[in-house]
């Protein structure tokens, strides 16, 4: 993207970064978002590799545009993002986008995101992947997550698995989450519906290799997603 | 007085030595200590008086005395292990609210400094 084609970030954004174990990919993850002009929380989900030690040395040298939060144990995605939430909050950010430090997400689709919070145009944004381009096992698991989403949630979108959600600061406050782990990603959807927030959807740009797919939703995912529903459904 | 009688006996009397120990050691509250040596106990009685368990199927209806411990057992083990899973459930529900706060304490304490 041309200089003169991105958004003026008139707003106060930070970026939730959950990271689990992200040693390799977490520096040039934080250092793309930085110097796009992003503010960053890193949410160490415990990691045991040398993500504390960069995490920290990176809040040092970008002083004050990252921010370290560390679980002193592994919640899961859903506690990160929780955690994440409330940092932000505690911040009075006026945006918060929840981004993956695997380096799937592209820091240039951001550029879709914020400005349709910032012109009031959208509570919540999600940034859908093109569900073509995937692998074919991938392609069908998420499908299949989207109906079940569907199903237990209320409400259909395009990629519920997503993990690339701007929100506003009115939306993450009405928001109530409960999972802690990967089945957040629909909780947010269901959310979306019952505190009836303004959504919308634009295209995000995947990138897969061996780690990234190694690392996000796989069949296994998708059965303990499916079995945190029917618990939280029968709690009702 | 059968072999088996006399195992389930000794299992029994462990299982209530275990409880007490438990309770004196505080990680037991008092009515899971209440309900733990209760049902040792019963269980001390239907393997010295087996009698007893028949009297009670004839009273639900069912055909055998041993039916009926079957039946009631595994109904009282399904609700504990409901009980169980539901209390671990919350306690990490806690436990994660608790790790969250504390990652932001931390924060804003280093932060502070």
């Amino acid at each position: 993207m041309n200089k003169e084609d991105i958004p003026p970030i008139t707003s106060d954004i930070y970026i939730i970064l959950s990271s689990y174990n992200e040693e390799e990919t977490l520096e040039e993850v934080t250092t793309g978002l930085v110097e796009r002009g992003f503010k960053v929380l890193i949410i160490d989900d415990g990691s045991k590799d040398n993500t504390p030690a960069i995490a920290k040395r990176l809040v040092k040298k970008y002083k004050p545009m990252i921010y370290y939060y560390r679980h002193t144990i592994n919640v899961g995605l859903g506690g990160a993002i929780k955690t994440g939430i409330k940092a932000a909050l505690d911040k009075d950010a006026d945006i918060m986008i929840t981004f993956d430090a695997d380096g799937q997400h592209n820091p240039d689709d951001l550029y879709n995101m914020y400005p349709l919070i910032q012109d009031d145009k959208a509570d919540v944004v999600i940034a859908a992947r093109d569900f073509k381009d995937m692998p074919t096992g991938r392609r069908f698991g998420n499908t299949v997550m989207n109906y079940i989403t569907y199903i237990f949630q209320g409400k259909m979108v395009t990629d519920s698995q997503s993990g690339l959600r701007a929100f506003s600061n009115k939306a993450a406050r009405k928001l109530t989450l409960k999972s802690s782990h990967y089945s957040i990603s629909s909780e947010i959807i269901g959310e979306i519906k019952r505190k009836k927030l303004r959504y919308m959807e634009v295209p995000m740009t995947t990138i897969y290799d061996e780690r990234t797919i190694q690392k996000g939703t796989n069949t296994l995912v998708g059965i303990k997603i499916i079995l945190e529903f029917i618990n939280e459904t029968l709690k009702k | 007085m059968f072999t088996y009688q006399i195992i389930i006996l000794i299992v029994s009397l462990v299982a209530i030595g275990l409880g007490i120990k438990r309770y004196h050691e505080d990680n037991m509250s008092l009515i899971y200590f209440v309900a733990w040596i209760f049902i040792w106990i019963l269980i001390i009685l239907f393997s010295i008086f087996p009698g007893i368990s028949s009297s009670i199927a004839a009273i639900f209806g069912f055909g055998r005395g041993l039916d009926t411990l079957y039946i009631f057992s595994t109904i009282l083990l399904f609700y504990i292990v409901f009980k169980l899973y539901n209390k671990i459930d919350d306690q990490n529900k806690r436990i994660n609210d608790l790790v969250s706060e504390l990652a932001i304490y931390h924060e804003k304490k280093e932060e502070d400094e």
